[in-house]
């Protein structure tokens, strides 16, 4: 399941850019993501998730990737994960591409969703809306969280 | 919806029947009344408990670890089986659809009796849990922790076999499984003599079998003295050797008992997860139950996917010079039945028209589906679409109607199809009978019954209230071999004191009327009240082989065997008669129920008696006959020995929203050549029976593999056809000039309708908007697709 949002925040690429790496703030952005960890900085994370979809509670430990990183314009994650109980894994490939323009940045993001297991019996209805639900919850809270942050910033 | 411009059709007998043809069959009263003992219903052993089944929700996935602890530990739990804990058995046993020795087969067997390495498809078996109650079971089953490494997945031939490609079975270097090839004639000087060469390609999907009953149960009691096995297959003897294989048993200890089926089509065969519960049988000392349920049924087998590739040869007045077909088969994550199905795709992909030179190749390759085996008609609804649909095309491109091109192109009664063939390449004698059948008539029927006289050009588009439609007829031939199948098959009669008589054999009644036709045979024969009869339930214990109840090989072979041991036995009345009452047994004559000679005449029950009483037979209460039937080994390698064919016939009407690209049937006829009906209703509704199965396949059943997953494995997201999907206008016609094989003239005839439905269905669909859907199942997605294409 791919899916393609696009945000545009009042705020420099610098200013996105440096916002994109300070791991607590972008873990609030996340819908669902409850702790994250820093394991190897810039490279490598562990980030925890529980959801509701369906008639299922989902825990999934997910561990993250960073497998490419191109400063101010790109940075690709790789983020899989499973959860035991229900027999469901997960695997998201997350390409977030930074455009600068004269009133801000725009943020690309593209989302390649692939849920595995007893989950994905559920129907790709339901998991392709809870899917979409997230990633568009993402890319809304980091609209949110930037143009606050650019706001809290001019009026410092 | 009711059809107003459509005539209501209640199709009835093309001849006067006797009461005894269409009255209720022997099993009515206890199935409709829910007496009938099905797999489920057998009551539970002392001291039986539960089996829950550890299977992969991945389909391709290595597993790294397996630990068990907290199932274990959990109370009631009484074991867990999987590839650590094997109590010093071989995980590497084959189990599945092979025919005992694999090489002489040709065949790979290499679906393990218990998952080592990965998973190979949504569904493989892992292992499983017994604990005295189900509940338990199933809860620990899902504390049993494994560690996965998910791998990429193939679902198809195409990505099976691109350079690359993730593999299957990575001791092979390849996902390549199978290939075969049949031809006969020379197919390129066919090609070259004909006027034009017309090609086309038609993809038929993976389906489930779905019978009403799920698949993969079994109620199993591991002794010292052997193995008690009850489980709902249609091949009671065929599990013995791997049982006795892979718990290192003599075949003979193992005793393999079949309740009656609600329905097979195929899926019933044993299954790793029943190996299983006999493996922990064996360890625990308790007899082991385990259900089946509908989702795991989805993942015991399916029928295989299939692209049939096809190019003709025929001349501008329509008539067939050549064929030259490649099939791509898609078997799934293990081999099971590759060879077989390949080779009944091959041996059907001519369809069922006089072809003067014609050849097959067909190469089959491993994907991470679930794996793949016999299906009602195997390997023919699949290549039936395909030379249907392709014959519906040379008809529109050489503007000869539809049903002339078939008339003019099949074998009339008497025609052999080849002198001779290669298979493999390597050639042999075509020994195949004679065309015994009208195919000319069985068209012509279809197409009268649905009011069409055969010439393309649907209706419309026309508006009907709010709706935009148009409307088309369609017509399809199939044909497969009559009652193929292996070994011979036995029957005993036995013939008690109050005259009544049992029939003991091996052929599980999945449905179809199975007992019934067994109780009509011996009562015709012996000339006894039906109600005299009694039909046991198949048992390998009474060691009366059958090769089973498949292939619609059962009217005909097990019905013959059950004539032979009525006669035996009828030869032993007489045998009885002369020792009792005097004169050679030549003299007595044996029929309607009673030994006679001369003036003398004595029930059968009274010779029983008579043994019965005298002091020096004391303990002899009943007689015997023994009767065995098979065709004649043959050195063909194509068919393997046939004694008839089997073909059929539909006709379909159907209307095409043109908005919505749904497809409605408005009429539908079937015509199945059955030689003799031994019961007409129950011959019958196997004609229509595999036309609504038909239906369903051509309109809505699609196993869909998408995002690495099998998604739709279920009865609630797996679409079957439902009463209001059958049209009004539905009509199942049997032919019958008594000329078959079978007892009275009856021939095999189970498999005919079903794979005639779907050509028939697309050529309809064809007709109404002039673009072909080329992939079953005619989804409104795909029709609407192809009405935008026509503009």
């Amino acid at each position: 399941m791919r899916f393609e949002e696009q945000i545009h925040v009042p705020a420099s690429t610098e200013e996105v850019w440096a916002f994109l790496w300070q791991i607590q703030p972008v873990a609030a952005c996340l819908p669902g993501c409850v702790s994250v960890r820093e394991v190897e900085p810039e490279r490598s994370y562990v980030a925890r998730f529980e959801d509701k979809v369906g008639p299922y509670k989902v825990a999934f430990d997910m561990d993250v990737t960073v497998e490419e990183r191109a400063p101010l314009s790109l940075v690709r994650l790789l983020c899989t994960g499973e959860d035991k109980k229900l027999r469901t894994s997960q695997r998201v490939t997350l390409e977030v591409r930074l455009h600068g323009d004269d009133t801000g940045t725009r943020l690309e993001a593209a989302a390649d969703v692939v849920v595995l297991g007893v989950l994905a019996t559920l129907g790709q209805f339901v998991v392709k809306r809870k899917a979409r639900e997230v990633v568009e919850g993402f890319a809304e809270n980091l609209r949110a969280a930037l143009t606050e942050e650019e706001l809290e910033g001019s009026h410092a | 919806m009711v059809i107003t411009d459509r005539p209501r059709r209640k199709a009835a007998p093309t001849r006067p029947v006797e009461a005894w043809e269409y009255g209720p069959r022997i099993d009515l009263l206890e199935k409709v009344t829910g007496q009938a003992h099905y797999l489920d219903d057998i009551p539970d052993l002392p001291g039986t408990v539960y089996a829950w089944p550890i299977k992969s929700p991945y389909s391709h996935a290595r597993v790294v670890s397996i630990d068990s602890s907290r199932a274990e530990a959990l109370p009631g739990v009484l074991g867990v089986l999987h590839r650590d804990t094997l109590d010093g058995l071989d995980p590497g046993v084959r189990v599945g659809e092979y025919r005992g020795h694999t090489r002489e087969h040709g065949e790979t067997a290499d679906q393990h009796f218990v998952t080592t390495d990965k998973a190979r498809f949504d569904g493989d078996f892992l292992g499983i849990v017994v604990a005295e109650d189900l509940r338990t079971a199933q809860h620990a089953a899902e504390l049993v922790d494994i560690d996965w490494e998910i791998l990429p997945t193939v679902f198809s031939f195409a990505e099976a076999m691109a350079p690359g490609a993730p593999l299957i079975h990575e001791d092979l270097g390849t996902n390549l499984a199978h290939e075969d090839s049949f031809e006969w004639g020379d197919v390129e000087a066919g090609l070259a003599a004909a006027d034009r060469i017309i090609d086309g390609a038609y993809y038929t999907g993976n389906v489930f079998h779905h019978p009403m009953e799920p698949s993969g149960g079994c109620l199993v009691n591991f002794t010292d003295e052997g193995v008690d096995l009850w489980f709902a297959t249609n091949k009671p003897f065929s599990p013995a050797d791997q049982i006795a294989e892979i718990f290192g048993i003599d075949p003979d200890r193992v005793r393999v008992r079949v309740p009656p089926l609600g329905g097979a089509f195929g899926s019933k065969k044993i299954t790793p997860a029943i190996m299983g519960a006999m493996a922990m049988s064996r360890r625990i000392g308790r007899p082991v139950r385990l259900f089946a349920t509908a989702e795991q049924s989805f993942r015991v087998t399916a029928r295989h996917a299939a692209l049939y590739r096809a190019r003709a040869g025929v001349t501008n007045d329509g008539k067939l010079t050549a064929l030259d077909v490649r099939l791509e088969v898609d078997t799934g994550a293990y081999f099971t039945g590759a060879r077989l199905v390949t080779r009944n795709m091959c041996i059907s992909s001519w369809g069922a028209y006089a072809i003067p030179n014609f050849r097959v190749r067909a190469q089959t390759a491993y994907t991470n589906k679930v794996p793949a085996a016999s299906f009602r008609g195997t390997g023919k609804s699949q290549t039936t679409f395909g030379v249907e649909a392709l014959m519906d095309r040379i008809a529109r491109e050489l503007n000869i109607s539809p049903l002339q091109l078939r008339l003019q192109n099949v074998p009339l009664r008497g025609r052999y199809i080849a002198d001779s063939w290669k298979v493999q390449g390597v050639e042999y004698p075509a020994d195949t009978p004679p065309m015994d059948a009208d195919l000319d008539r069985m068209l012509l029927m279809a197409a009268e019954s649905i009011g069409w006289d055969g010439n393309a050009g649907g209706e419309g588009p026309m508006e009907i209230g709010a709706r935009r439609v148009a409307r088309g007829r369609g017509i399809a031939l199939s044909l497969r071999h009559g009652a193929q199948g292996a070994g011979r098959a036995y029957a005993m009669a036995t013939m008690y004191g109050d005259g009544t008589v049992k029939i003991s054999h091996a052929a599980p009644d999945l449905g179809g009327g199975t007992y019934n036709m067994i109780s009509t045979v011996a009562a015709r024969s012996l000339g006894i009240p039906q109600e005299m009869v009694r039909v046991g339930e198949p048992d390998t214990g009474h060691d009366l082989h059958f090769e089973g109840s498949s292939a619609q090989r059962t009217t005909v072979q097990m019905g013959n065997a059950v004539l032979k041991a009525c006669e035996s036995l009828k030869r032993e009345l007489a045998d009885g008669a002369s020792q009792i009452h005097g004169g050679d047994a030549q003299e007595w004559t044996v029929a309607d129920g009673a030994v006679s000679r001369g003036s003398e005449r004595y029930p059968y029950a009274g010779i029983v008696q008579a043994f019965a009483a005298a002091p020096s037979f004391e303990g002899v209460v009943s007689l015997k006959g023994l009767g065995a039937y098979s065709y004649a080994p043959s050195p063909d390698r194509a068919f393997g020995g046939l004694d008839h064919w089997a073909p059929g016939a539909a006709a379909a009407e159907v209307e095409v929203d043109l908005d919505t690209g749904e497809t409605r049937l408005l009429q539908l006829a079937v015509v199945a050549d059955v030689g003799k009906a031994l019961h007409y209703g129950a011959a019958r509704t196997q004609a229509e029976g595999g036309a609504v199965m038909g239906i369903g396949l051509s309109l809505f059943e699609d196993l869909v593999y998408e995002e690495e997953q099998l998604l739709n494995a279920d009865p609630f997201q797996y679409r079957l056809p439902l009463m209001r999907d059958i049209p009004e206008a539905f009509d199942a016609m049997l032919i019958e000039n008594g000329d078959g094989p079978g007892p009275f003239g009856s021939k095999g005839m189970s498999q005919t309708s079903l794979p005639a439905t779907i050509p028939a269905v697309a050529n309809a669909i064809y007709d109404a908007i002039g673009v072909q859907v080329t992939s079953v199942p005619f989804t409104p997605e795909k029709v609407l697709s192809a009405v935008r294409q026509q503009g």
